[in-house]
């Protein structure tokens, strides 16, 4: 069965770049585009995996990640964002989340964190 | 000349300019010959028009904004290539909406490299707005302290301004390596 991955982000063309190259690597993809429509889609579909924007408007990252580590525990987050600061590495780590990776992404690494994340 | 603070934060932004855009495959040099403001009227049957965005940051030792823009054609050009098989149009409105996009979080991405390097300095950016047309004039910030980047890359302009206050007495740059660095991927 195809495992589904959410990516969470307000740029249409980040979304589009992610799903080209899950897709290419052989998961289904869902897209939000704020940490609200993430939560929302959440509700409605079976999410292997959340790959999460920190900085939307709305609802941020981290905001959504600290909603969805009650809701919706088992569904892992990896961050993706340009923000490296251990700071706010700590603090997604605090709520629940699996992994950290700060764009510009590298495709191959990006797919070879998801495949982990999901097996 | 500015303070040797001043001075490390100038470098420290052109070179987040030039490693962001170099990360899209675009190779930006620096610029004299293009003027920033007021932006340059492009004629709608030749030139390829502006698109910008500006992102407002603040924090308790600095505030301000940064603007960055470029022409229309640049911005598509410089979209991941995973997405950039099909040209933007400059015909299509929705190919726009795709250059003002990108744009923002072009400006994004050259914010978030400067955070990561000033690790002491703590700061939020707000949300990028985005603009786009053929013939844009800004209006140039009152402040002395507004800096001004000019680059080219393939005959097309890239400009880019930071307006910033801050607690110059605050400002110091984090050691390399002291953030996670672009593309890595780490597992908590």
């Amino acid at each position: 069965m195809t495992k589904k991955v959410m990516i969470v982000d307000d740029s249409s063309v980040v979304r589009q770049q992610v799903t080209s190259v899950l897709a290419e690597a052989g998961f289904g993809v869902v897209e939000a585009s704020d940490g609200q429509e993430g939560l929302e889609r959440l509700k409605s579909e079976e999410i292997a995996l959340v790959l999460c924007d920190i900085n939307m408007p709305r609802m941020n990252g981290l905001d959504m990640l600290e909603r969805a580590s009650i809701e919706h525990k088992d569904v892992p987050f990896l961050m993706l964002t340009t923000e490296g600061r251990p700071a706010l590495l700590a603090r997604a780590k605090a709520l629940g989340a699996k992994g950290w990776v700060v764009k510009p992404f590298v495709p191959d690494l990006l797919v070879a964190t998801v495949r982990k994340l999901t097996t | 000349m500015g303070s040797p603070a001043t001075d490390s934060l100038n470098r420290l932004v052109s070179r987040a300019i030039v490693d962001v855009f170099a990360g899209c495959q675009v190779r930006l040099v620096e610029a004299v010959v293009f003027s920033i403001l007021p932006l340059p009227e492009v004629d709608p049957r030749t030139g390829s028009p502006t698109v910008g965005a500006v992102i407002p940051f603040s924090g308790n030792d600095v505030s301000g904004s940064l603007f960055l823009g470029s022409t229309f054609d640049l911005v598509g050009e410089s979209r991941p290539r995973e997405v950039a098989r099909r040209p933007l149009v400059r015909s299509a409105s929705t190919d726009w909406v795709i250059a003002r996009d990108w744009v923002g979080e072009l400006a994004n991405r050259i914010l978030g490299r400067v955070k990561n390097r000033m690790l002491e300095i703590d700061f939020g950016a707000g949300m990028p707005s985005a603009l786009s047309g053929h013939a844009i004039t800004l209006a140039r910030p009152e402040q002395p302290s507004t800096r001004i980047f000019t680059f080219e890359a393939n005959k097309s302009p890239v400009w880019a301004w930071v307006n910033a206050r801050w607690s110059s007495e605050r400002l110091s740059m984090a050691p390399s390596g002291a953030a996670v660095a672009e593309g890595a991927a780490v597992l908590f």
